[in-house]
């Protein structure tokens, strides 16, 4: 038991993940909620890499719309991870505050916000998420909005090739990485956002595949088959091929008849097929269906750099520490 | 950076007050030369420091063929390399001794194939534990199958590992960047060298330098961007011309002047966000370890004996160097340069690893130091209250007291 000896108290079960069981807990020092995420070890395997990776990763993020790691705790043998208490994910607040899934398009447009500059900000730290999906977008009581679970981020920005192509849930993963790209940037964690984009719209997932194929024929019959014209170089991937049915691109109105057009135009900006022509996260921010959002306040001085003002931040302590 | 030892209450309002040795640890992944000296004092006794930097050549060379064999790239090297120096920082170095049963616990050839098995994982180079064992004993032609304590000598070896590992993670005290967010040193040197406009035979030369430097205990100092910019440094004075290189891309032979000139325009600070006391300490470290080992050096096998220019062998261009940067400030170790001192430092203690078994060791993330500050207050606060309320903050730690009021 991870309460008794430590300076947190353990509370109710919230979830249980592949390589974790997580907690609700409180410090019992300050009376702060914590969400203690508890790492199984493998008899085989040791610390599993992912906790590894998720600690190394996450150590270096420190923004309002990441969940923040605090500390790890080790006892009798066992890690336990502790980051900042968050309320429920994006997948039980929709069925919870959703009409019938479906969030109104304000709370749409705050959430796709922030979940932007999330990504943007990882991406300025050359972090791929890799594995965004409802689940792991976690909403507090505030309304804010912070990606989690960094088990199968990985830091790019080094070029080595094995990347394995078995990440990102299927539902949320690029049709690039459906076709066995396994040189992929950060434009994955982008269609992904679009994905959510449209879940959050609609209340029902955009593409839920049950495998690879059904899943990129999903994808075709609403974005359209590729072909060299469309996408050149298509063919080239290892699981392209030439045989698929031919659809054409329809029309996302249709599928989103509550989004305005502002909406739908970024909607297909993060949709692009071909992983070049998606937009960044930064671009994303910027776009005119945020105005709202960015210009009654000049909100838009934390998308200046924050990459560059968060190295001022690190280097002086890094200085003080001679 | 502080940590602080305390123990801590179980239950709360004062019920079952069973107490539990408790450890908070921020990690500290630099350390001074005379902190190196002071924690070698306690883990490698003066007898054994010849056998220490022998068999860590060894060792390196296995870790190098390992990863050689798997394809993996140099940084995960690097990275072994650093955790093998940081665990003998804080564990005694043995040797196993030739008996019939292997003692994997003390074997540091066990060390290193633990050390290799966390950086494969951080370097996102997964491979199964299995696997590394299978090619680092098959180099070592040891039979893995055959039986030692009542099992395969794989699966004894494994266990240890896997204990190894979790000692590991606790002398890093989970900080896998060793303090620093960028890239290893080898990469560095060359995104330094391309930034600046240096020529290939220069920035092999920078290369060469930092495959050398990645052995040494430098890593444990400063942090790599400050050893790639010194190593550039060293490089541009040296101004190399002969270097057997197997892949000599003809690109015009650059002048010393223009080398110089881009010398001249490098501000450690502002350009590479690298303290100049912190680059300078790399720079003498380096120009030391080719006046004392240049013929171990790698760098050593790719240049011609004599300087063609000079006449005088290599070693003399670096003891000159090394005469011209004599005054080069470097980093003050006032505060930590004397026995009582060092001493009185709770981190550079022999680390116990029994706490987080017994009771628990918990490891902050350091840049989340506001929030500690709050906790702090709140503890300091109720340890006041406590001590007004009841009379055993004196209770040994271990013992179970009646609840008080």
């Amino acid at each position: 038991m991870t309460g008794s000896a430590s300076q947190f108290q353990q509370l109710e079960k919230l979830g249980e993940g592949t390589y974790a069981t997580v907690y609700k807990g409180r410090n019992r020092a300050t009376g702060q909620l914590v969400a203690l995420k508890e790492i199984n070890l493998d008899s085989e395997e040791g610390t599993p890499s992912t906790a590894i990776r998720e600690i190394s990763l996450m150590k270096e993020l420190e923004y309002e719309n990441i969940v923040t790691l605090y500390d790890v705790i080790h006892t009798e043998n066992k890690l336990t991870l502790i980051f900042e208490y968050m309320d429920q994910d994006l997948k039980r607040y929709m069925e919870t505050h959703g009409n019938q899934g479906a969030l109104d398009i304000k709370i749409v447009k705050s959430f796709m916000f922030q979940l932007l500059k999330g990504i943007m900000y990882c991406h300025d730290n050359r972090v791929l998420h890799r594995d965004l999906k409802p689940q792991n977008l976690l909403i507090n009581k505030k309304g804010e909005l912070k990606l989690g679970d960094f088990g199968l981020a990985r830091a790019f920005g080094i070029p080595f090739n094995t990347f394995s192509n078995e990440v990102v849930t299927l539902w949320y993963r690029a049709p690039d990485v459906l076709l066995g790209s396994r040189s992929y940037t950060a434009s994955i964690d982008i269609w992904s956002a679009g994905c959510i984009f449209a879940e959050m719209c609609t209340g029902k997932p955009l593409f839920p595949g049950t495998a690879n194929e059904d899943q990129l024929l999903k994808i075709f019959r609403l974005m359209g088959t590729p072909n060299e014209r469309t996408w050149p170089g298509v063919s080239s991937y290892a699981n392209y091929k030439s045989n698929w049915q031919v659809f054409v691109p329809q029309d996302l109105r249709l599928l989103i008849p509550n989004l305005d057009s502002l909406g739908l135009n970024l909607l297909s900006s993060l949709l692009q097929m071909r992983p070049d022509a998606r937009i960044t996260a930064r671009q994303a921010l910027q776009h005119p269906w945020f105005h709202e959002l960015t210009n009654p306040n000049p909100l838009m001085h934390h998308l200046a750099d924050p990459y560059q003002q968060q190295q001022q931040q690190q280097q002086r302590p890094q200085q003080q520490g001679y | 950076m502080s940590e602080l030892r305390r123990d801590e209450k179980e239950g709360e309002n004062g019920n079952s007050q069973r107490t539990f040795p408790s450890i908070v640890q921020v990690a500290r992944p630099f350390f001074t030369s005379a902190e190196l000296k002071h924690l070698h004092s306690f883990t490698i006794p003066d007898h054994k420091k010849l056998s220490y930097n022998q068999r860590k050549h060894q060792i390196y060379h296995f870790v190098f063929n390992i990863v050689r064999v798997l394809k993996f790239p140099l940084r995960v090297l690097a990275t072994t390399m650093n955790y093998y120096q940081r665990y003998y920082l804080f564990n005694s170095f043995e040797e196993a001794s030739d008996g019939e049963e292997p003692d994997f616990e003390k074997d540091p050839y066990t060390v290193a194939l633990a050390c290799l098995f966390l950086a494969f994982k951080n370097e996102d180079c997964i491979k199964k534990l299995k696997d590394i064992q299978s090619v680092g004993n098959k180099m070592r032609e040891v039979d893995d199958k055959v039986k030692v304590h009542n099992m395969s000598y794989a699966d004894a070896q494994r266990k240890v590992i896997m204990h190894m590992e979790f000692k590991l993670l606790q002398v890093i005290k989970f900080d896998f960047k060793n303090g620093s967010n960028v890239q290893s040193v080898d990469q560095l040197v060359v995104k330094i060298g391309k930034k600046l406009g240096i020529d290939y035979k220069t920035t092999m030369f920078c290369w060469l330098i930092s495959f050398d430097i990645m052995s040494t205990p430098l890593c444990l100092v400063i942090p790599p961007h400050c050893i790639a910019l010194a190593i550039i440094i060293v490089s541009l004075n040296l101004k190399p011309k002969d270097l057997n290189t197997k892949y000599n891309k003809a690109d015009a032979p650059t002048s010393p002047e223009y080398l110089n000139s881009i010398l001249e325009k490098i501000d450690c600070y502002e350009d590479f966000r690298c303290p100049e006391t912190l680059v300078n300490e790399g720079i003498l470290y380096i120009l030391d370890y080719y006046v004392h080992q240049m013929s171990f050096s790698i760098l050593n096998e790719f240049m011609p004996a004599v300087d063609a220019e000079t006449g005088k062998e290599q070693i003399f261009k670096f003891m000159e160097l090394k005469s011209r940067f004599n005054d080069l400030k470097v980093l003050s170790q006032k505060s930590c340069n004397n026995y009582s001192i060092l001493n009185q430092d709770e981190y550079l203690k022999i680390w116990d690893y029994n706490i987080g078994s017994k009771g628990c060791s918990r490891f902050i993330l350091g840049i989340k130091r506001r929030r500690f500050n709050l906790e702090l207050d709140a503890v300091e606060k109720g340890a006041i209250e406590d001590e007004n309320g009841s009379d055993n903050a004196e209770e040994d730690s271990s013992r179970v007291v009646s609840p008080s009021t």
